[in-house]
């Protein structure tokens, strides 16, 4: 079932080792049950302008459940919490490609010739819904994540970002 | 059983006939000209055998990472000799690979690119190189990002990449130099988590490992064995294995035991002979800056020799109880006191309310160095190396006897009062107390 | 824009520089004396006005500077590469190139020349006098820049090489030569910048009663002056600027993109600087394919042959490196006795044939050297007073940065020396008309290093220091004093320290003019030195030039440097 957050909420500035160590932090701390965000907080050293949206982050992903203040663990998270190193991809992939943007980006890169596209242009696409400085670092969270994933790939010389092979084989991408 | 303070911890290792692979015997290294040089690490002595994951542990100015570097060959020791297999070495060590603190990545590389750098001198035909290093850095876990340049990735991803790089030669020890310092925090339980993944489930080439570290809890946390450095100069005053099952549990009582035993060992060397609780005894007012005492005593001037309280407060648009630690921090500068709910200003604070900026300095700097964190301050800082000293040192104590906040205020408002009275400042950038 | 803050060097005059000085007087001595040897005449090529040779003028002026611009960038590699990892030859290369780099380049002309000449056939001797005056107007920044990044490569990145046991190839070409491309890529342009300014003063010009002329931009303008002919002259002008523009476009600008991965920082930056012409060529598969076919496997090869030879020691970084002159350390050295011997011989055969000089014709040249002084500080006092506030203005707005430095790079790419001969027509009508374009001459020479210094110590300023003085409302000339001048003071000093070499330099063409058959000039020690060479006075050329040389390479010392170290002290720098 796909999320409900469409395309035009950015994503969150949360890089994958973040919400990794998010993850594993609280596979310790909700051991006895959830964990309020004030103390997540002050555990890890983080001002609240900075966790927010790593929590956010992972709260898009599906890894955490966020209520009133409080976070918890769902059974997926608890899961990447405490899987191996390439286990772990194959679950942040599935979980990545369930949003909604995500999903977009890869019909968007499926539709252009090589399945590639340039960073302008893609900025552009962004922008549609997006201000400038938003879809900038939506941008960069994208790649991040695409990577991770191994779903997208990105030159940083001829600034293109393309579709690795693999998923461009796969059903997710050719359902949208 | 503590006793006197150079009392060295042994290891009793069981002796299975495993490989030595690094002895360090006798090392000594100073700096500078015969006459005035100074001595950085003196007659270290200690080995490392396969399987093991050793971590050195000490605070600034023990020399630890230049330790590390003598072991690796990048330079060599004023006195002493480091064995590797039983051979002395000659220059760099073949055998060894570092991860850098900074990372060390050079920024016109891709990561795939800076991998392969590492395998260049070796000569190996284009293809066979590139297959080594993506299959390194699959094993991290950087599959995806080998052509990301490294301003692209994240700390903790650009720490990957060192690893994968010092990986990819193949080494049998692994030198690390603080390799998890300059992540943040999350990337760094990330990062940690990901190598004791690989290192206890044997799936790195490697035979064992040397970790720096100044981070106690970081040290019992991943280590199997702990080589304890003092200061100035860096000598070993602890060398024990630390038994704790995988993986271990930060909040349980084992793992505290060891950090604390640790801590003791190291601070106890380091402390002056002044009583090593007082400062938790008499906590500053918390958070009082002299320029609130100052202004107190200018607001004494003007009036009788007492005044009430309340008035006082009123008239300094306080609380009272946001007036009585200022009461109470110009009491232990011995400027005024508090009696039965009036305020008296002795000569002393006349004097100082009356004084030029200067010459309050002078006034307060005796009074202020009787307050015991405040010496303890200036006396550790007096025998530190450069005079300086990580503000981590302080708090360690401080949370001894304070919760983290106040700890932190603590220290903060010693700070102040420092400053002020010039006996020492504060570096916000290191972080870090000094004399200058 | 690679800002890094110029290190400070030695503040007073050691015995290094005495060593240098006596060396200098020396080889000055030998040049002049095989001047006396040189030809009676050395007829040039006639110069056409005719628009029609003009392509085939700027190619010959594009050749010469390219030539000048490899041998440089030949000689900064590995000069700066020797001394940066040498530390015996370091003590004596360093004084060295900060004494050359103090030399008046034009005063040096007519030595060069006519040494040239006498030893090579003619039309080859001036072409290479030509390229080698060139060389000594590029190669310095260079050389210094160049050495300076490889003593300040980040310790850790040394190590991490001598941890994978890069031999000295494989470190110089992976580590070191990438850490100071960036610095190269922008010393180049300035030292191009430097280089077009000379080389309209090279092309054409009059020694000891001798014509001397090579076809090229420089000399199409002259002539064009000389006879007079305005619209050949602009049209000069117009090939001149079309020619700067294109080697910006199709050189500058590209290099810079592609220099920019070359940027330690570790954020990247919200804009980076771009190229249309470096996207086209990375569109081009061609070119990628023939990248592949040659430097790549020529890159392997050279790896394989060169780079997996054993590792020798790693050197050392030294971030906060002073100079220290401790020459005596060397004295040692009997190679170092035997060209002591032969230095204070050519230096007292030097001083004996000077002492010839007439002592009111001394006191000429001190007259000289103070009008030219006080022309020189005027000029400067007016670039500072228009460049410190423009280039503040310009670096501490990041954006409008980037949007006017190519401009200001092009318009200080475009040589006053060409310029100047209509500058001359429009001011010869007024009285003292000479000394003010003397001193406009100095200044449109001058200004542009100031400038550019200053903007980019602009840019320098750390963001989180702007932004608190703003919020705490420090404003006008508070804000200057405590904020602004400290940040930008080593790099004003910098500028200072280039835009006062400039300006004396400039003095040689800009007090003795041809033009339209009267040659007018006004007293000075720019116009001694070019006027004792025109008439073939060497012993006054000869104390004139090294006036010049003395005077500048004092101000220097024990000004700019004196400066430096107090506000270093003052402001605490680094």
């Amino acid at each position: 079932m796909a999320s409900i957050i469409d395309a035009d909420v950015p994503l969150p500035n949360a890089r994958v080792e973040h919400i990794i160590g998010l993850l594993e932090v609280l596979d310790e701390e909700t051991a006895q049950g959830q964990v309020d965000i004030f103390r997540l907080g002050q555990r890890l050293l983080l001002s609240i302008d900075d966790l927010l949206p790593i929590l956010e982050g992972a709260r898009l992903l599906r890894f955490v459940d966020v209520r009133d203040g409080d976070v918890n663990l769902t059974d997926v998270g608890r899961e990447m919490a405490r899987a191996d190193i390439l286990e772990r991809k194959q679950i942040f992939r599935k979980q990545a490609v369930q949003v909604a943007l995500v999903r977009e980006v890869m019909g968007l890169l499926a539709r252009q010739p090589d399945h590639t596209m340039s960073r302008d242009r893609l900025l552009e696409w962004l922008e549609t819904s997006l201000s400038e400085l938003w879809a900038a670092r939506t941008f960069d969270i994208l790649v991040d994540w695409g990577r991770y994933a191994e779903i997208l790939g990105y030159n940083a010389r001829t600034h293109e970002l393309h579709l690795t092979v693999a998923s461009s084989e796969s059903k997710v991408t050719n359902e949208v | 059983m503590e006793g006197a303070v150079t009392v060295r911890e042994q290891a009793t290792r069981p002796s299975t006939g495993v490989a030595t692979l690094v002895e360090v015997r006798g090392v000594s290294k100073y700096y500078g000209k015969p006459e005035g040089r100074i001595l950085v690490l003196d007659d270290i002595n200690f080995s490392i055998r396969e399987g093991e994951f050793v971590a050195l542990l000490g605070q600034t100015g023990s020399g630890k990472s230049t330790l590390l570097r003598i072991v690796m060959g990048l330079t060599p020791p004023s006195s002493g000799e480091v064995l590797y297999r039983g051979e002395p070495l000659q220059g760099v060590n073949p055998h060894a690979a570092i991860v850098f603190q900074s990372f060390a990545l050079y920024p016109w590389f891709t990561a795939l690119e800076n991998v392969e750098l590492a395998l260049k001198p070796k000569g190996l035909p284009p293809e066979e190189r590139r297959r080594k290093a993506e299959a390194i850095l699959d094993m991290v876990g950087l599959d995806g990002f080998e052509d990301a340049y490294p301003r692209e990735l994240s700390g903790g991803m650009r720490q990957k990449v060192g690893f994968a790089r010092a990986l990819a030669v193949e080494p049998e020890i692994l030198l690390m130099d603080e390799p998890f310092s300059a992540l943040d925090v999350l990337s760094a339980e990330t990062l940690r988590g990901e190598l004791m993944e690989l290192w206890l489930g044997k799936k790195l080439p490697i035979k064992a490992m040397l970790m720096v570290t100044h981070n106690i809890e970081e040290a019992v946390l991943l280590a199997d064995r702990a080589i304890v450095l003092s200061r100035n100069p860096g000598r070993v005053i602890g060398d024990f294995l630390i038994q704790l099952p995988y993986p271990r549990d930060r909040n349980s009582r084992a793992f505290n035991g060891v950090v604390d035993r640790i801590y003791r060992l190291i601070t106890r060397v380091v402390a002056p002979t002044a009583v090593p609780e007082a400062e938790l005894a008499s906590p500053l007012p918390s958070g009082v800056h002299i320029d609130e005492i100052a202004g107190l005593t200018e607001q004494m001037l003007g009036r009788e020799e007492k005044e009430d309280l309340y008035r006082l407060a009123a008239d300094l648009h306080m609380e009272v109880d946001e007036l009585l630690p200022v009461t109470a921090a110009a009491e232990m500068l011995g400027l005024g006191r508090v009696e039965r709910g009036d305020f008296i200003l002795d000569p002393l604070g006349r004097e100082f309310a009356e004084a030029d900026v200067l010459r309050r300095k002078e006034l307060l700097r005796p009074k202020a160095l009787e307050v015991p964190l405040v010496h303890r301050i200036y006396t550790v800082l007096q025998s530190a190396k450069d005079k300086r000293m990580p503000e981590e040192f302080f708090l360690d104590i401080l949370r001894k006897g304070f919760s983290e906040r106040e700890a932190r205020v603590q220290l903060e408002t010693a700070i102040d009062w420092g400053r002020y009275t010039e006996l020492f400042s504060y570096d916000h950038d290191s972080r870090e107390l000094y004399i200058e | 824009m690679q800002v890094r803050r110029p290190s400070p060097t030695r503040v007073s005059v050691g015995v290094a520089d005495v060593f240098v000085a006596l060396g200098l007087l020396a080889v000055l001595y030998m040049g002049v004396s095989l001047a006396f040897g040189a030809p009676p005449r050395v007829a040039g090529p006639t110069i056409t006005l005719d628009p029609a040779a003009l392509p085939y003028y700027g190619l010959r002026s594009l050749l010469r500077m390219a030539a000048a611009y490899a041998l440089s960038l030949a000689f900064t590699l590995i000069y700066g590469y020797v001394a940066a990892r040498n530390r015996r030859a370091e003590m004596v290369m360093l004084p060295v190139l900060d004494i050359l780099q103090s030399v008046p380049i034009l005063s040096l002309l007519p030595v060069v020349v006519l040494a040239l000449v006498a030893i090579a056939p003619e039309g080859l001797g001036v072409e290479l006098a030509a390229i080698v005056l060139i060389f000594t107007s590029q190669v310095w920044n260079m050389t210094f820049a160049f050495y300076h990044s490889l003593i300040t490569i980040p310790r850790e990145m040394l190590e991490a090489a001598g941890v994978f046991r890069l031999n000295w190839w494989m470190r110089f070409k992976s580590v070191e030569l990438p850490f100071a491309t960036i610095s190269l890529v922008w010393n180049s342009m300035m030292s191009w910048a430097g280089g077009w300014f000379f080389l309209m003063a090279a092309e054409q010009f009059q020694l000891g009663g001798r014509d001397f002329q090579l076809p090229g931009l420089g000399s199409y303008l002259k002539t064009a002056a000389e006879q007079g002919n305005i619209s050949a002259l602009l049209l000069g002008l117009a090939a001149l600027v079309v020619l700067i523009v294109a080697l910006d476009q199709l050189v500058w600008r590209p290099a810079i993109a592609w220099a920019d991965k070359f940027n330690l920082q570790t954020v990247e930056e919200a804009e980076p600087p771009r190229s249309w012409f470096l996207d086209f060529l990375s569109r081009s598969v061609l070119l990628e394919h023939l990248y592949g076919w040659t430097i790549v496997p020529l890159g392997e090869a050279l790896d394989r042959l060169i780079g997996t030879q054993p590792a020798g020691s790693v050197p050392t970084s030294r971030p906060f490196a002073k100079r220290k002159g401790h020459f005596l350390g060397l004295i040692g050295t009997a190679a170092t006795v035997v060209l002591a011997v032969v230095v204070i011989y050519g230096a007292a055969q030097a001083i004996t044939f000077m002492s010839g000089l007439a002592f009111d014709q001394w006191l000429l040249v001190l007259a000289a050297a103070l009008a030219t002084f006080l022309r020189v500080a005027v000029a400067l006092a007016i670039a500072l007073a228009w460049a410190l506030p423009v280039g503040v203005a310009i670096g501490t707005n990041h954006r409008l940065a980037n949007q006017l430095l190519p401009v200001v790079q092009v318009a200080a790419s475009v040589p006053a020396t060409a310029l100047f001969p209509v500058v001359l027509l429009l001011l010869l009508g007024i009285p003292g008309g000479l000394n003010i374009a003397a001193v406009l001459l100095m200044l449109l020479g001058t200004q542009w290093y100031l400038l550019f210094n200053i903007i980019a110590g602009a840019m320098a300023i750390p963001e989180d220091l702007r932004y608190t003085t703003e919020s705490l409302g420090i404003r006008g000339l508070e804000r200057w004093r405590s904020f602004i001048l400290p940040a930008i003071f080593p790099f004003l000093v910098t500028g200072m320290i280039t835009a006062t070499g400039g300006a004396w330099n400039a003095s040689v063409v800009a007090e003795y003019v041809l033009f339209a058959g009267n040659v007018y000039q006004t007293l000075g020690l720019g116009a001694l030195i070019a006027g004792s060479s025109a008439s073939g006075e060497f012993r006054l050329l000869m104390a004139s030039t090294l006036t010049m040389v003395a005077i500048v390479v004092l101000i220097n010392r024990l000004v700019w440097r004196r400066l430096y170290a107090l506000a270093e002290a003052r402001f605490h720098l680094d």
